[in-house]
C-alpha cells in the first residue's frame, strides 16, 4: 500500500511493531533456553511501550489538515509476511530477528525523512530507527 | 447497521422513534445506504426536554468535582476507541481518516478543558466594599440547553458546547446533524456506558420540527447552533423572540492573503490544506486566495502543481488525501458554483469535475481540486461560500486593496496572511474584520481554551463556543452582598 499520509505511515509502524511483538511472544512460548527467554521477555516489554507511544503519537499528531503530499513510500517494500510461515527453531530465530529488525529499522529511517515537516514526529521515528539498530546489534551476537 | 432507523437517547435509555419520516444516511464515497435518521416529533422532543428538566436540580447540586469525573471517564472511553470512532466519522462524512483522527483529537481537547470547570466556574469576592459589608459573584448553572449541530464536524462541534454545559451543572440535549448522526450515536453509546445520571444528556434526531420544539419550549434556556447563515439568522430571531440565550455560528468566506515576501515553499502546503482539507467543507476553509503583486505568477504555478498531485478517493483508504463531498446536494451545489465561475468569465485552470476515482466509487460524490484564475471580487465564486474544494485566485496590487475586498464581504469567520514582515502581519490582524486571524497559518482554528470566534454574518450572539466563553454562556452570574449584625 502507498503510504501517502502521516496517518498511514504511523499505522503501518504500529503494524510492524505488533508483528515484532507477536513473533517475540511466539519465540518465548516455544523456547527452553533461559538466555533466549530473557532476551525476548525484555524485547516484548520494550516494544509494548513503544507501541503505546506510537499510538499516542498517531492520535496527537495526525490532524484534520492534509500536509505535504508524501511520495515514493510503499509498505510493500517493508513487508514482514515471512513471519506467517515462521517455525520457531533456535537455529532460525536469530536470522529471522535480524531480518525483521533490518526491515523495521530501514522503514523508520525512511519514514523519519518523509515526515520531516513535523519535526517532533520525525525525531521520534529516528529514535525508533536507532532502537531497532541497537536490537540488530544484539542479534548479531550469539544469544 | 444497513437501513436501521436510529434511536434517540432519552432519560438514560435508547428509545425507538415514532416518527414516520426518515432521512437516509449515505456513505458519500460509494452512495451506499448506512442507516436512517428519524425526524423525531414534537412529542418525542418534549420527552427529552422533560427528562433534562427533571434531572437538572439533582445534577446542579452534584459537586463539580464529581460532575467532571464523568467527563474524565468519557475522555478515556474516546481514547480507547479512538480508531473505531474515527472510522465511523469517515464512513458517514467522507473526510479522510487522518482528518477524522484530527477531529477526534479536537473533540477530546474540549472535554479536557471542560474538566477544569472547578477552576473556570469560580466566581470572585471582595471584602469591605463598605464598612462590614462583603460582596461576591457566583456563576450558577441555569437549566436545559441544547445544540443544533452541523454535518461537517459531527464529533467536534457538539463538543464545543455540551461538555461545558454539563460540567457547569446544566443538563443537555444534542440534536445532531440528520445527515451525519452516527458519530454522535457512537459517542452516546460510550456516554451510556459511563453511567451519567439519567436525563443529564440526551440525544434527539430530527429536522425542523425538532429544532422548533426545542426553541419554543418554555423549559429550555438556550441554543448553540452551527450551520448556514441563512438558517442561523432565522433561528437567532426565533430564539430572541422566545427569550433564549443563543450563539449562532454561520457561514464563511475566508480570504487568504499572500504577500510578495511570503515563503512560497512553506506557504503552499498551508494553502492546499486550507482550501482542500475536509474537501473544502470547513467553516475555516480558505475561500479566496488574494495574491499580491509579483508573487501572483509563481504562487499560482506552485498551487496548481501541488493541487494536481492530491489523491482523491475513499477516506478509509489511508493513501488518499482528499475524500468526497458529504452529500449529493453538497456536490451539486459545488458543481453549480463551478458553472457560475465559468459563466462569469473566470479562467478554470484546474477542473475537478471529471476526477478519476475508479469504478467502485462511481456512485460517490467526488469533485477533485478545482482552481479558478483571473477571478474578480464581484464574481459569485469570490463572494459566496462554496463549501467545496475550489480555489479562486484574485490578483491584487497591494495590502490596502486586499483588506478592502475582505472587509467588504459580509462574512467574517477567518482570514489569514502569509508574510515574512511583522509590521504587515500586525496591520492585517488590526484592520481585518474576521474573528479568527491566521498569520502564516492556513486554518486559523483556535484550540479549546480559546473561543471559536467569528464576526459579521459568520456569528450572531455574544459568547462563542469553547473555553471561557462557553463557561460564561452556560452560567448566570449572581452577586451576593453580605452584612452580619
Amino acid at each position: 500500500m502507498e503510504l501517502g499520509t502521516l496517518g498511514s505511515i504511523l499505522k503501518y509502524a504500529l503494524k510492524l511493531e505488533t508483528s515484532l511483538i507477536t513473533f517475540s511472544k511466539g519465540v518465548l512460548s516455544n523456547s527452553d533456553e533461559p538466555k533466549t527467554s530473557e532476551t525476548f521477555q525484555e524485547l516484548i516489554i520494550t516494544h509494548e511501550k513503544i507501541l503505546k507511544r506510537l499510538k499516542r503519537v498517531r492520535h496527537e499528531n495526525t490532524t484534520e489538515m492534509i500536509l505535504e503530499p508524501i511520495k515514493n513510500f510503499n509498505s510493500n517494500d517493508y513487508s514482514l509476511n515471512e513471519l506467517e510461515q515462521q517455525v520457531y527453531s533456535e537455529e532460525n530465530i536469530v536470522q529471522t530477528m535480524k531480518n525483521i529488525e533490518t526491515v523495521i529499522r530501514d522503514f523508520y529511517f525512511i519514514a523519519a525523512e518523509k515526515v520531516s515537516f513535523i519535526a517532533e514526529v520525525s525525531s521520534f521515528l529516528e529514535d525508533l530507527a536507532e532502537k531497532h539498530q541497537e536490537n540488530l546489534v544484539t542479534f548479531n551476537q550469539p544469544l | 447497521m444497513k437501513g436501521e432507523i436510529l434511536k434517540n437517547y432519552v432519560n438514560g435509555k435508547w428509545v425507538e422513534s415514532e416518527a414516520e419520516k426518515t432521512r437516509d444516511i449515505i456513505n458519500p464515497a460509494n452512495g451506499e445506504l448506512l442507516a436512517k435518521t428519524p425526524m423525531s416529533t414534537s412529542s418525542e422532543v418534549n420527552q427529552a426536554i422533560k427528562a433534562a428538566k427533571e434531572a437538572f436540580w439533582k445534577w446542579r447540586t452534584t459537586p463539580a468535582q464529581t460532575r467532571i469525573r464523568y467527563l474524565f471517564d468519557f475522555r478515556d472511553a474516546l481514547e480507547e476507541n479512538f480508531e473505531k470512532l474515527a472510522e465511523i466519522t469517515t464512513l458517514e462524512h467522507g473526510k479522510i481518516i487522518d482528518e477524522s483522527i484530527g477531529e477526534y483529537r479536537r473533540t477530546i481537547e474540549n472535554i479536557e478543558v471542560a474538566t477544569s470547570i472547578p477552576t473556570l466556574q469560580m466566581g470572585y469576592n471582595f471584602e469591605d466594599v463598605a464598612a462590614g459589608i462583603d460582596e461576591m459573584l457566583i456563576k450558577q448553572p441555569m437549566g436545559v440547553f441544547f445544540c443544533v449541530a452541523p454535518f461537517n464536524f459531527p464529533a467536534m462541534v457538539p463538543a464545543w458546547f455540551w461538555p461545558y454545559a454539563i460540567a457547569t451543572g446544566n443538563t443537555y440535549i444534542v440534536k445532531p446533524s440528520d445527515q451525519c448522526p452516527l458519530t454522535m450515536v457512537k459517542q452516546f453509546e460510550h456516554l451510556d456506558e459511563i453511567g451519567l445520571p439519567k436525563g443529564v444528556i440526551n440525544l434527539v434526531h430530527g429536522g425542523a420540527e425538532a429544532v422548533n420544539t426545542l426553541i419554543e419550549s418554555p423549559d429550555t434556556i438556550g441554543m448553540s447552533f452551527v450551520g448556514s447563515t441563512k438558517i442561523g439568522k432565522l433561528l437567532y430571531k426565533k430564539c430572541g423572540e422566545a427569550g433564549k440565550r443563543v450563539q449562532v455560528q454561520g457561514g464563511a468566506k475566508n480570504f487568504i492573503t499572500v504577500m510578495p515576501d511570503a515563503n512560497i515553499e512553506r506557504t503552499v502546503p498551508n494553502i492546499i490544506t486550507s482550501f482542500l482539507g475536509n474537501a473544502g467543507q470547513r467553516c475555516l476553509a480558505g475561500g479566496v486566495l488574494l495574491a499580491i503583486g509579483e508573487i501572483y505568477e509563481p504562487l499560482k504555478e506552485a498551487i496548481l502543481e501541488s493541487a494536481q498531485k492530491i489523491k482523491v478517493g475513499d477516506g478509509l483508504d489511508e493513501s488518499v488525501q482528499m475524500g468526497p463531498l458529504s452529500s449529493e446536494a453538497g456536490m451539486k451545489n459545488v458543481l453549480r458554483f463551478i458553472e457560475k465561475g465559468i459563466d462569469e468569465g473566470a479562467d478554470l485552470i484546474l477542473d475537478g469535475r471529471d476526477v478519476e476515482v475508479g469504478d467502485k466509487l462511481s456512485n460517490g460524490y467526488f469533485i477533485g481540486p478545482t482552481i479558478f484564475d483571473k477571478v474578480t471580487p464581484d464574481m459569485s465564486i469570490a463572494k459566496d461560500e462554496i463549501f467545496g474544494p475550489v480555489i479562486p485566485i484574485i490578483k491584487v496590487e497591494n495590502l490596502d486593496e486586499a483588506i478592502e475586498i475582505i472587509n467588504k464581504n459580509p462574512y467574517g469567520n477567518a482570514s489569514s496572511i502569509f508574510t515574512s514582515d511583522g509590521k504587515t502581519a500586525r496591520e492585517y490582524q488590526y484592520r481585518v474584520n474576521a474573528g479568527n486571524i491566521g498569520i502564516n497559518i492556513g486554518v486559523a482554528a483556535p484550540i479549546a481554551t480559546f473561543p471559536f470566534s467569528g464576526m459579521k454574518d459568520s456569528f450572531k450572539g455574544d459568547l462563542h463556543g469553547q473555553g471561557r466563553n462557553a463557561v460564561d454562556f452556560f452560567t448566570e452570574e449572581k452577586v451576593v452582598i453580605t452584612r452580619w449584625f
